[in-house]
């Protein structure tokens, strides 16, 4: 069988729906990682969600995708489904919500932008923007589907209900989970199959801490425990969080940024080759976010203008962990101090960091 | 509140900002599939209720 086949064979007795537009999407009622570029969620017409699948591991885009995995997936739920359906429970619906109706774009829309195409980031953006500009968001808000690293566990990338390897100390070793169990049901996700499945019972767990059930199987035997989570269990490295589009909505900001220098423009300007630096191409001077790049333009910062240090850390592994460690780590109306290179002079610069 | 138009700068910052993010997701699994997928997830529940199948769907940004 040929490896294309593998998908088209798992997939044909299921009702297939490929979604490139999310502006008709019930938002309410259907939801998943909104910031991934692939997704898929295997469910009953009733809108019961048995699976979710298509997490990104922070070190790769494409880490938990693959065509076997998937196929594997579909083949797994079809018993899970007809059993449902003998008997299906439909959850209670939300209020419906198009994307297309949630109130920033129709802002947009009414402002006279052309929206073509409501991407899946762009229900996070609308959800974001629509709490106004003095939503302060709490851990739940910020870190969205958690890695199962928050909880000691890593999951193998084909079987990914297989626990991998367990981080000493953490929920999942205290609750006695080893590697080699294969997680069962964890919180609100009643079967767990997917790395999507375990992010999903995260995401719904309050960052507050608290006890959350898990049960797995290990030599054909299933178990039960509860993972106790600490008060802020959620939070992580901003290298980890770098890659997330909704980081852009989280205030403060630095108010400008640009491209990474390249090697060879570090060795020009003297900069070490292990240190990070970028050069300033844009200030934020558009729309209801100019206050961002006022400070820092009041501050003295220029385009052209090379940072090689802020607020004194100088080791990012890239631009998007700069915003993310900013948005994460700093707060907002903190004097920060930057360094820049300009003429071949270096300039130090202070400003208070903007919402 | 009113917002105004997005400058042309802001469209082309937001496309290299996120460039990095959709330019590193190059997997879609199911890419060489023949699947005959459909558009319409509204028709597309009405279809499975009647067969009593369950749903496949895929969100795949396209950008």
């Amino acid at each position: 069988m040929g490896r294309e086949s593998e998908l088209d064979t798992a997939a044909a007795d299921y009702v297939p729906v490929r979604i490139t537009n999310l502006a008709e999407l019930d938002v309410a009622n259907l939801r998943f990682d909104f910031d991934l570029t692939f997704a898929a969620v295997l469910m009953h017409a009733d809108g019961t969600v048995y699976h979710r699948y298509g997490s990104r591991g922070p070190d790769a885009a494409d880490g938990y995708l693959s065509l076997s995995s998937l196929a594997q997936l579909l083949r797994d739920t079809l018993p899970e489904h007809r059993e449902y359906d003998r008997a299906p429970k439909p959850p209670a619906p939300a209020a419906a919500q198009r994307a297309i109706e949630l109130p920033w774009l129709q802002q947009r829309l009414a402002a006279g932008q052309k929206i073509d195409c409501v991407h899946c980031h762009t229900v996070n953006d609308a959800e974001f923007r629509g709490r106004g500009e003095r939503f302060a968001p709490d851990d739940d808000d910020v870190y969205r589907f958690p890695d199962p690293a928050r909880v000691g566990i890593s999951l193998d990338r084909e079987h990914q209900r297989r626990v991998t390897a367990v981080r000493d100390g953490s929920p999942a070793a205290e609750a006695g989970i080893v590697a080699g169990d294969e997680l069962l049901a964890l919180g609100a996700q009643r079967s767990v199959r997917t790395l999507a499945d375990v992010q999903w019972a995260l995401h719904h767990a309050p960052a507050a801490g608290g006890a959350l059930p898990i049960a797995w199987r290990r030599d054909g035997a299933e178990q039960h425990s509860v993972l106790t989570l600490p008060a802020g269990w959620k939070r992580c490295d901003p290298a980890d969080f770098a890659w997330r589009p909704y980081k852009w909505n989280l205030s403060p900001a630095p108010g400008f940024g640009g491209p990474a220098l390249t090697a060879a423009e570090k060795r020009r300007l003297g900069v070490a080759d292990d240190r990070f630096a970028f050069r300033v191409n844009y200030l934020v001077d558009w729309g209801d976010r100019a206050n961002r790049g006022k400070a820092a333009r009041a501050a003295g910062l220029q385009k052209g203008d090379v940072v090689v240090s802020f607020a004194g850390k100088d080791d990012f592994a890239s631009v998007e962990h700069f915003h993310a460690w900013v948005r994460l780590t700093r707060a907002v109306g903190e004097q920060v101090e930057l360094v820049v290179l300009r003429n071949g002079e270096r300039h130090t610069l202070r400003y208070a960091l903007p919402r | 509140m009113v917002i105004p138009p997005i400058p042309r700068h802001l469209a082309k910052l937001s496309v290299s900002l996120l460039l990095p993010v959709f330019a590193s997701a190059q997997d879609d699994p199911t890419a060489d599939s023949t699947i005959p997928w459909q558009q319409d997830l509204a028709a597309a529940r009405a279809q499975a209720a009647e067969r009593h199948a369950p749903l496949f769907v895929v969100f795949r940004c396209e950008r």
